[in-house]
């Protein structure tokens, strides 16, 4: 026992003496490639500083002063709270003052060097000093002071004039989109982003307040890539601020759209978080190393709640040490209708189905016979001047007064009339394909007497024999002859459900064919009141006076 | 004017009258699919300006004009208004503020509905398509007797009980129409509240059982006349009118046309997902410029 609080004091006592501080600087610094010890003519180029300090009780106080040799400046411009240059005999001396925090702590800094024109070639130092009370510890750096290489014959023959007042980087180009690896594809079209259909999720997340689907998966999978190529005349070496927005071709002014990738904590999937607050914009920080060519792949994220389709500038502003370069190039936000298209396809496969299964239509004649024949005929002339005819004329003059909502009103014919009489006929009737028959009869005489005779209305008219018949089919409804109460409530429910599935890829498709807007809650709001509610209410109506109607049957 | 003979096609240009029902139909149903294949305004404009050049050409008369025109005008309304409400595409110019962003649950909801300028516009061009396929439509209706466009429905193997039942169902609609009106008469005798005696629509939801029993009892005397003579079951008399050859001519042609125009324009919509083809540059140039 006695031996382990030995040890024990033995130890807090190391790690006492073991408290300090520690300094590192590198100079040229390049955030992507280490050991490099050239500096280029006229170029700038950041001097790292890092003091780790660690098992320090309370914050202290230190001091940092770097000597930099005979034509070299630092570079203050937008951090001149923080660095003090002063000039002794013909050495620049930059001085600052950290405040380093307790226990353990890394702080560091990057001051930009500018080399002045006139400088010899050569061998150069750089001393970087730092102390605090007793603690003192100096670095001293050696680089090679070079003409410019060769690599200006990348971007031209003429050599650039270069204004020594300015760090002259600029933008040279953006192409986009471009794939992970920055290559284009030439049977693309140039500056339009497709971006997704998220309808239905962005309905879901809109209830929810949580924005767009899921940050993780719009982090991982950027609309679009983005070929940013820079030129950098004077072999620069600086970290740069990357900022894409879209903005408005006539007014400037921007639009939400875009968004940035935040990485906030590992409790978020794969750590990925979007932060609304941040602005409509993607950023990103980019390296200048020297290169005078530099070429950058960078991802734009898009908020899928907000971005809207449309003609765009895209804007990318890229910022550092006070200066900023702007580029605009045209951009056309496209969003794939994916779901539309998947509504027409369902919509195609039903009319397959119908065209395969029309003999058993017919077989349905024969087994119902002429007088079932006919009262389908007189149900579905009575679909038609009951539902067709008023909601074509009057659907029209509501559409005055309520606009899209008018479909609510007309709903009440479209949803309760006709499956009051779809069901009772049903009841009258129960045999695979007296429904189907009831729809043809009706599409037909809206074919003859308006002349509804459209690619859209064959295919909406497919859609609700299909849902429907599958639905009783599937649903047991012509299992029995006789159904319990609890059982046809269950069915309405059914066909209530089924048509708010026949009104979501009916709406899709004259979304898709018609090219036109409705908004997902809209979508919503007629798939759960006139899909289900009316429907469902109709088919008990329907039910009961089956019910009754039978009696006159029996006649 | 009486609404049947607003239905009737028989003030209308003797030359479009004679027109087979195969070709009316043909001809409108590949109209709407060329409607909903062109994208650009002027070609909607000058498709949906060919219609009512046709109805020029079929001496529709100043009433059938003015239906149609109200019919038009209030297709292009709720197209424009539907369209200014849900417009999502930038720019977008709020006129006015129907429902806040920020204003509880309806705002949570719809995040916002605003009137949006471009969306009127954006309305009327797209409401071109059905206001193109009305027009046309009734064109056929007011230049044909149902009888002509069932012919044509024959020819095409329709099932001649399904004819059958169409036929019955066109016969009947007057007569349901007027059993309707009788039915509502009843309803309203019957009533025993003075305030809504003669309101239609308190008695609406009563109709529909009178109505139905009716039609039953109507298909059951119906059916045994029709068994009995032997007609329901027997085969269509399939004697259709000729078709003349420059009418054929005519559908192969507007046929091919529209099956080059859809082939022009899903390569292209191809094409901006990737599936390029070069041979095809001049027909992308072409359907970007009109289509």
């Amino acid at each position: 026992m006695r031996i382990w609080i030995l040890v024990l004091l033995l130890l807090s006592y190391v790690q006492a003496a073991c408290a300090g501080m520690k300094l590192e600087a590198e100079y040229p610094y390049h955030l992507e490639r280490q050991g490099v010890h050239t500096v280029f003519e006229e170029s700038t180029v950041p001097l790292y500083v890092n003091i780790v300090n660690f098992n320090n009780p309370t914050p202290v106080e230190a001091e940092i002063k770097i000597t930099l040799p005979q034509g070299f400046m630092p570079v203050t411009e937008g951090t001149a709270d923080k660095w003090q240059v002063q000039k002794e005999q013909d050495k620049i001396i930059a001085t600052t003052r950290w405040s380093l925090p307790e226990d353990y702590g890394q702080t560091f800094d990057l001051l930009y060097i500018e080399s002045q024109e006139a400088v010899d070639f050569g061998e150069k130092q750089v001393l970087v000093e730092a102390s605090s009370g007793e603690w003192q510890e100096s670095k001293l750096l050696t680089f090679t002071y070079e003409a410019e290489q060769a690599a200006a014959a990348t971007i031209g023959k003429g050599k650039p004039k270069v204004d020594r007042k300015k760090f002259n980087w600029y933008i040279q180009s953006i192409t986009f989109p471009v794939d992970s690896l920055g290559l284009k594809d030439d049977r693309a079209e140039a500056g339009v982003i497709y971006v997704r259909d998220t309808s239905l999720e962005g309905f879901r997340n809109r209830m929810t307040g949580e924005g767009a689907t899921s940050w993780s998966s719009v982090f991982n999978h950027p609309a679009a890539h983005l070929l940013l190529e820079l030129r950098n005349p004077q072999s620069d070496v600086r970290v740069l601020k990357f900022k894409a927005e879209l903005v408005d071709k006539v007014t400037g002014e921007v639009k939400p759209g875009l968004c940035t990738a935040g990485k906030v904590d590992d409790d978020a999937e794969q750590g990925w978080h979007g932060n609304e607050e941040e602005g409509s914009e993607t950023t990103a920080l980019i390296s200048l190393d020297g290169n005078k060519a530099p070429r950058f792949i960078l991802p734009l994220y898009i908020d899928h709640l907000k971005i809207l389709e449309g003609e765009y500038n895209l804007r990318i502003t890229i910022s550092g040490n006070g200066q900023e370069k702007r580029y605009e190039a045209p951009v056309t936000i496209a969003k794939k209708h994916s779901i539309g298209l998947l509504a027409v396809g369902f919509a195609f496969a039903c009319l397959v189905l119908v065209i395969a299964f029309s003999y058993k239509i017919k077989n349905c004649i024969y087994i119902i016979g002429a007088k079932g024949a006919i009262t389908v005929a007189l149900f579905a002339a009575i679909a038609f001047g009951g539902i067709t005819l008023p909601t074509t004329i009057l659907g029209d003059l509501l559409h005055v007064f309520l606009g899209p909502f008018s479909g609510l009103v007309t709903g009440l014919l479209h949803g309760v009339l006709q499956y009051l009489l779809i069901v009772s006929l049903l009841v009258l009737y129960r045999t695979p394909g007296v429904l189907s028959l009831m729809f043809v009869v009706k599409f037909m005489l809206s074919c003859l007497m308006f002349g509804h005779f459209s690619p859209l209305g064959v295919l909406s008219c497919c859609v609700s024999m299909v849902v429907l018949e599958a639905t009783l089919y599937f649903g047991g409804f012509y299992k029995h002859t006789h159904s319990k109460e609890n059982f046809m409530l269950l069915m309405c429910v059914l066909l209530g459900l089924a048509d708010a599935f026949i009104t979501f890829i009916n709406l899709e498709q004259m979304m898709f064919f018609y090219r036109l807007y409705y908004a997902d809650w809209y979508l919503a709001l007629y798939m759960v009141i006139n899909g289900l509610l009316y429907s469902s209410i109709g088919s008990w109506l329907g039910n009961k006076t089956g019910l009754k109607l039978r009696q006159v049957m029996g006649e | 004017m009486s609404v049947r003979q607003l239905w009737e096609g028989t003030d209308a240009a003797p030359w479009i009258q004679k027109l087979n029902g195969r070709t009316k139909l043909i001809v409108l149903f590949l109209f709407a699919i060329l409607t909903i294949t062109i994208d650009n305004p002027r070609s909607l404009f000058v498709l949906f300006s060919l219609t009512l050049l046709l109805h020029v050409a079929a001496g529709t008369s100043i009433y059938k004009w003015k239906v149609l025109a109200v019919l038009l005008l209030l297709g292009l309304w709720g197209s424009m208004f539907s369209q200014a409400l849900f417009f999502a595409q930038s720019t977008r110019t709020p006129l006015f503020v129907l429902i806040e962003s920020n204003a509880g649950f309806l705002g949570a909801l719809t995040g916002g509905l605003y009137v949006y300028r471009e969306g009127i516009l954006y309305g009327a061009v797209q409401g071109l398509r059905s206001a193109s396929m009305m027009s046309l439509g009734l064109l056929v209706c007011w230049t044909s007797d149902p009888r002509q466009l069932l012919q044509a429905l024959l020819a095409w193997r329709l099932s001649p009980q399904i004819a059958f039942m169409l036929v019955t169902a066109i016969r009947f609609l007057p007569v349901l129409a007027a059993e309707t009106g009788e039915v509502i008469t009843a309803l309203q005798l019957r009533s025993d509240s003075h305030s809504g005696r003669t309101a239609i629509i308190r008695h609406l939801p009563y109709i529909a059982k009178p109505l139905l029993a009716r039609c039953l009892r109507r298909a059951q005397t119906l059916a045994l006349s029709v068994v009995s003579r032997g007609f329901f079951l027997a085969s269509a008399n399939r004697q259709a009118a000729m078709w003349d050859w420059r009418e054929k001519f005519c559908c192969i042609t507007l046929t091919l046309v529209v099956a080059v125009i859809v082939s022009s324009k899903i390569s292209y919509l191809l094409s901006e997902q990737g599936l390029y083809f070069g041979v095809l540059r001049q027909a992308y140039d072409w359907t970007k410029l009109y289509l």
